[in-house]
């Protein structure tokens, strides 16, 4: 028999051990909890800007290698996700706290920071007097470029998860939110030009869902896709909804136009990769995956053909011939490299599959791919070989 | 099979309960919480007759031990003889708990999938979603225009811990109060030390918990203590005589802090009666 005296701390351990259970059953959920989501890439040049946990990296294309980064030591808590924005002299970033910093593109050096009221999810994008950020707050920053003092600021009801749009030719930014709307406000002054749905619209049989991707602009019509299960196309004078396309789940990301045969091309939360014809909104092919699509697809070539790169949650980049969806060659697999604790303490490497929900870019003979699962945050793919050129591995503090 | 059978039903029930009441999460969980509680209703019922039993055989429970000191044997066989003449069966308090188990499991990563605020949680919130709703369902609110849920209630984001320390004391208090007016004090010192470490052990650690754990969470643990508290009062089992740990129901500093009070043989004798 078990002493009582011990069976009183047994059940303490059991309770403990259920409460343990209740917290970490659902580990998934309880890290996600903590907010994440996959890392940002974007390449100028010969560059690549990797915003990806705890930092933000210049590496060089061809070879991997890291030019500078960001901060220089890790600070606590803070993370870096949303693809940085890049002009001749300026980096922006955003943190994944509450902060805006514009670094120097040549060194990586902080040349001011904002602070938000928010977390950023969305990436920043640099106008010519302004750098304008999107916060979970809903509230879009307009910061003077060369300061980062607040310009103007505009709020929307709830969370701005995607990078705005800045239609130079009309001086309007493009702003899509979570509170179901697109905002088209004066780029300089910050003036609401319109909304859509208007206030008071009605919005039929579906009402509008949230809006997490940017919108894509071709032509004066801006496309978007909703968590309502449909893709935009609306005029961006004349507010009319010129079509629209219904899937069967939520549109993350916009669909992007293939400007040799004029498709626009976009995926759904089920795996559907779909091109559309952009006057009617009808479906010239679709394609499934097995896993969410969730980023806009890449559009090149391969073997003189047209083709598109679009990544999945099912752990596959697949390449479709841009004319009719089928498969240019197989789809690809990523491996990607894992550390293995005991404890805390590193035993060895392990590889398998990820799934990809990061947009493909394609880079001169690289297809670049952010790995938000895995030891590298980053992984180069020959474009033609279509295996691993390079992984980065980010550089200790 | 897990997420088919428990937790897709729960978060798409969760979704609902917000849109029909006015978008308020808060609102919706406490209604998921009755629902759920009257639901295992039947099996708490269960539990609290078996541990009744339990508790009025445990003086016979320690004579067997005491007659039968040293022979695990024979006294394995008397106690489960004596079980089968008071027609009580062992684990009748366990396997309702058991039961339950995975409902609690499955509202807790409900309410966690529900609140998603991050990209990733958004695309796996997706998976669980029921759409389109078979007509039969039309009348119900689309999950698809209310989604992302407002996590916001007063000054608190739901899907983030607590910034001050109300809520983490307001789970520790609630929890600890609603165990100690289920718990009748016992007179035997060895039972005694035992509730008292369970009283205090549960309530901290949820308490710890909700330090780091979304606030929604420790908002589901307060009002699961609460209705909780209320059914077992419904059903006769809450007492201010467990509360003070006095016969009377009278206040006594150390019978609320689970010490032993003068009156607790009297106690644990009425209690027998």
């Amino acid at each position: 028999m078990i002493p009582k005296r011990f069976s009183i701390w047994l059940v303490g351990l059991a309770l403990v051990g259920l409460i343990g259970m209740l917290a970490g059953c659902s580990n998934t959920a309880s890290v996600a909890l903590t907010g994440s989501s996959w890392p940002g890439v974007t390449v100028s040049d010969d560059t690549i800007y990797l915003a990806a946990g705890p930092r933000v990296y210049a590496i060089r294309s061809s070879t991997g290698e890291t030019l500078w980064a960001f901060p220089e030591q890790i600070r606590r808590g803070q993370t870096f996700y949303a693809p940085p924005a890049v002009s001749d002299d300026l980096v922006v970033v955003v943190d994944y706290v509450n902060s805006v910093f514009a670094l120097d593109r040549d060194i990586g050096t902080e040349k001011w920071a904002f602070q938000g009221g928010a977390r950023f999810i969305g990436g920043a994008v640099i106008g010519e007097k302004y750098v304008y950020a999107g916060s979970t707050a809903g509230v879009l920053y307009a910061l003077d470029r060369e300061t980062g003092n607040e310009v103007w600021s505009f709020a929307a009801a709830r969370e701005i998860w995607a990078t705005p749009l800045l239609d130079a030719e009309t001086n309007t930014l493009y702003v899509t939110s979570l509170d179901r709307h697109v905002f088209a406000l004066d780029a300089e002054t910050g003036e609401l030009k319109w909304q859509f749905p208007e206030e008071g619209a009605d919005e039929g049989d579906v009402p509008m869902g949230a809006i997490a991707g940017t919108p894509s602009l071709y032509d004066g019509v801006l496309y978007f896709g909703s968590f309502n299960n449909r893709v935009y196309a609306l005029d961006a004078t004349t507010r009319e909804v010129l079509w629209t396309y219904t899937t069967s789940n939520w549109v993350w990301s916009s669909p992007v136009k293939d400007e040799q045969t004029g498709l626009l091309i976009g995926g759904d939360l089920d795996g559907h990769i779909f091109a559309l014809d952009p006057n009617t909104g009808r479906a010239v092919w679709t394609f499934s995956a097995e896993g969410p699509v969730v980023s806009p697809p890449a559009i090149g070539e391969l073997d003189g053909e047209r083709v598109l790169y679009a990544t999945s949650g099912d752990t596959k980049l697949y390449i479709l011939r841009v004319s009719d969806g089928t498969q240019a060659v197989a789809p690809v697999t990523v491996e990607a490299q894992f550390t293995t604790r005991f404890l805390f303490f590193p035993t060895g490497t392990t590889t398998r599959n990820i799934p990809l929900l990061a947009p493909p870019i394609l880079h001169g003979d690289l297809i670049l791919i952010g790995a938000h699962q895995g030891d590298h945050p980053l992984i180069a793919l020959d474009r033609d070989a279509l295996v691993e050129r390079w992984a980065f591995s980010p550089p200790s503090s | 099979m897990w997420d088919l059978l428990i937790l897709n039903p729960m978060v798409n029930l969760l979704i609902w309960l917000y849109g029909l009441l006015g978008n308020s999460f808060v609102l919706a969980l406490i209604v998921l919480t009755v629902i759920i509680r009257l639901i295992t209703f039947p099996l708490t019922w269960q539990q609290q007759k078996s541990a009744a039993a339990m508790q009025e055989l445990q003086p016979k429970l320690r004579k067997l031990q005491e007659k039968y000191k040293g022979d695990n044997e024979t006294l394995q066989q008397k106690t489960m003889e004596l079980y089968r003449e008071a027609g009580v069966n062992p684990l009748g308090g366990c396997l309702p708990s058991l039961i339950q188990l995975p409902i609690l499991i499955g509202l807790y990563q409900a309410l966690t999938q529900a609140l998603a605020a991050s990209p990733l949680q958004l695309i796996e919130l997706s998976r669980h979603i029921y759409h389109p709703l078979p007509d039969i369902l039309s009348w119900l609110p689309s999950a698809t225009s209310l989604i992302p849920l407002s996590s916001r209630f007063w000054y608190l984001n739901l899907a983030a811990p607590d910034p001050t320390p109300v809520l983490p004391i307001l789970v520790v208090v609630t929890t600890w109060l609603q165990q100690k007016l289920l718990t009748p004090p016992s007179s035997d010192p060895q039972a005694a030390a035992m509730n008292r470490s369970m009283q205090l052990t549960m309530p901290l650690m949820l308490g710890f918990f909700s330090l780091t754990l979304p606030s929604g969470l420790s908002i589901y643990w307060v009002v699961s203590g609460l209705i909780g508290f209320l059914q077992y009062a419904a059903m006769g089992k809450a007492s201010l005589k467990n509360l003070f740990g006095t016969s009377d129901g009278r206040f006594s500093l150390r019978g609320l802090l689970g010490l032993p009070v003068a009156d607790v043989e009297t106690k644990g004798k009425a209690q027998r009666k």
